[in-house]
């Protein structure tokens, strides 16, 4: 176990390094100068080229991508031309309000999606089985942003039962910070207002964006329960008394949920990569947002510390998905 | 009263060719203690007609025209599934051709076993006491399939078990509730053959021990040679020939079952000489009228072809359905 553990993450070194090469090169080559932006129409070329050298971007770039390497094993991830902030310190504050969302979103798809998939298989043909059918093919052709503004339309403006957007009150006091995440860390403060307020802002672009795994998993969940109804092993469970409820719920679901558990691996990245639109509509203070203004300016930095961490996110989830495969299937466990 | 009997079972289930007659009349009775072999060709409706008894058929779609299956006197295909799910389990033990498929992967041995031991006690899932009991059934059960060290290998999964074992336990599963009739669809066709024997002989061992009534279906005489008491060999969805092992076997009426004993070989049996049966099984969706087996039957007549063949009653619950059952040979 633990070697396996060890084993999957020493293979994160190749990934990483293949990572940073990627978006380094890609994001040097591209055309335009951030420093020429950065500095704005008025700036003279003393001023340009004495900000280029600031930022090292005269150095040849094998020099530079080196630097870059060895500043990131230390922690310095590099710092925005634009703002002049060190990266790091932003994703310290984007990247928990973007994995709170895509979090929340996925938790949320998976409680609604599971049982949702397993009453379409046992209700195959019939009419819950075709109203899942229907309001999940329907929920992955609307786009999110669209859903995004319709939430807004019914349930801020007409009914006001829930914040516009935004992610916590500016007027309120926000729980200490501990992981970054307002409504854990509001948890760990003890702090219960402050923990539903921080749930009531993040219902709506939780919802929005899980309505496309939502569908999947609803799917997917329904594809696998009917073939597992169709295992051996199903009918010597009914054969020999076991009770419909007892089979499907406690047997067939697990046998179910493992196929369904890559989806939610992949699903996790996707969301976290595609979160910026959901994050536009509501204001939402996350990498979405941080790395589109990052990229219409070509600030090259924020854009690697946002990819980079998106790509170790993801990497990250899915040994945890690896390893809840070793729990659920005794098989896997033992190899 | 026979534990178990099947009267003029008709079962027919709709498919995109039309409605296929799978069952067309099965008569079968199975007492305490008896060992029944159901043989025939894959396709006849000896698994259809083993899951019926437990009720097991989807239906619809499956349809059932006319007949009735008793069990101790109740009137299986009227019950309820709360009722039907009382004696499966408790009063009817199934055990199936495949162990690698019929065990839940995912699940130690012991949690299955306890699973269906607490049923068959009716127990509450939730009582201690119940539950120490189940588990104490199962591993007295593995213990008499001769599984070693039980106690341990409850904590077992499937995949650690071998084909074999796996069907010792699939064996000791249907048995934990103490059931009056067992049914065993093909229980080791899918086992080794050295492997065969052992299952069988652990098979003929506990249901004589316990006088169980059994259902056996196979498509392999030697093992209804080897185990049964009686023998009702099938085909096209219809006994047509039952009784003891010795009649049936000794004094085979019908020329279907002659044709399935001579396509056995034994050591007798010289190079080239093995006899089997020409043609294919009827079609299941146009039956023609009259016996079913007049197309490929040697002997068959033109009187063979304009009705179905009713049972002819040889003695000793001897029964054969072929209109020249009675003729002289």
């Amino acid at each position: 176990m633990i070697k396996f553990i060890l084993r999957r993450l020493v293979l994160l070194v190749p990934v990483f390094v293949g990572l940073t090469l990627l978006v380094f090169t890609i994001s040097h080559i591209l055309p335009g100068d951030p420093v020429k932006l950065a500095a704005g129409p008025q700036a003279t070329a003393e001023e340009i080229a004495s900000l280029t050298r600031e930022f090292g971007m005269d150095r040849p770039l094998p020099q530079q991508y080196w630097h870059y390497a060895t500043g990131l094993l230390q922690g310095d991830w590099g710092q925005s031309v634009l703002t002049r902030r060190p990266v790091a310190a932003d994703l310290k504050i984007y990247l928990p309000a973007t994995l709170e969302l895509v979090f929340a979103a996925i938790l949320l798809a998976i409680l609604i999606g599971i049982p949702a998939g397993l009453l379409s298989a046992i209700t195959a043909n019939r009419w819950p089985d075709y109203l899942t059918r229907i309001l999940s093919l329907a929920s992955i052709a609307m786009p999110r942003f669209f859903l995004a503004l319709v939430l807004q339309l019914v349930f801020a403006m007409s009914l006001a039962w829930l914040p516009l957007n935004g992610r916590f009150p500016i007027i309120d006091l926000p729980p200490p910070t501990v992981t970054g995440m307002l409504t854990i860390d509001s948890l760990l403060a003890g702090d219960w207002l402050a923990f539903t307020t921080s749930c009531e802002h993040l219902l709506m672009p939780a919802l929005a964006m899980s309505l496309s795994p939502l569908a999947t998993i609803t799917r997917m969940m329904r594809a696998s329960t009917l073939d597992v109804l169709q295992q051996d092993y199903v009918l010597t469970e009914r054969a020999l008394g076991l009770s419909q409820s007892l089979i499907i719920l406690k047997y067939v679901l697990r046998n179910a949920f493992s196929s369904t558990l890559t989806v939610i691996g992949l699903y996790i990245g996707w969301l976290l990569s595609g979160s910026v639109l959901v994050e536009t509509v509501f204001d939402w203070p996350g990498i979405g947002l941080y790395a589109t203004k990052a990229i219409v300016t070509q600030d090259f930095m924020p854009v690697m510390g946002v990819t980079l961490s998106i790509g170790f996110i993801f990497v990250l989830v899915n040994l945890v998905i690896d390893l809840l495969y070793g729990v659920i299937s005794p098989k896997v466990r033992y190899q | 009263m026979a534990l178990l009997s099947i009267e003029n079972l008709h079962l027919s289930i709709p498919s995109f060719e039309g409605e296929a007659q799978i069952l067309n009349g099965v008569d079968l009775s199975v007492e305490r203690g008896q060992i029944c072999g159901l043989v025939g060709e894959t396709g006849c409706g000896k698994s259809l007609t083993g899951l019926s008894v437990s009720k097991l058929v989807a239906s619809p779609p499956a349809r059932y025209r006319q007949g009735a299956i008793r069990f101790d006197g109740q009137d299986i295909l009227g019950l309820s599934e709360g009722a039907m799910r009382a004696l499966r389990g408790r009063r009817i033990g199934m055990i199936f051709q495949d162990p690698t498929t019929n065990l839940n992967p995912l699940f130690r041995i012991g949690e299955q076993m306890v699973d269906v031991a607490l049923h068959s006690m009716g127990a509450n899932r939730w009582s201690r006491s119940a539950l120490s009991e189940a588990r104490a059934r199962a591993i007295a059960m593995l213990e008499r399939v001769g599984i070693q060290d039980a106690h341990n290998r409850l904590d077992d999964y499937p995949h650690q078990f071998s084909g074999g074992m796996r069907q010792r336990v699939l064996i000791a599963m249907a048995l934990i509730g103490r059931p009056d009739l067992l049914i065993a669809d093909e229980p080791t066709t899918a086992l080794d053959v050295s492997v065969q024997a052992q299952i069988l002989q652990l098979l003929f061992d506990i249901v004589r021990e316990d006088n169980i009534a059994v259902l056996l279906i196979t498509h392999n005489l030697g093992v209804v040679a080897r185990l049964c008491t009686h023998v009702a060999v099938m085909y096209a969805g219809r006994i047509i020939e039952r009784g003891t092992m010795a009649d049936v076997f000794n004094q085979p009426s019908h020329p279907y079952t002659r044709a399935l004993l001579n396509a056995v070989p034994t050591q007798k049996t010289r190079k080239g000489t093995l006899q089997g049966l020409g043609g294919s099984v009827p079609d299941p969706y146009l039956p023609h009228p009259g016996c079913r087996f007049a197309p490929r039957c040697a002997i068959a007549e033109a009187r063979c072809r304009d009705a179905v063949p009713s049972e002819t009653d040889l003695g000793h619950a001897h029964a054969v359905a072929c209109i020249k059952a009675g003729d002289p040979a």
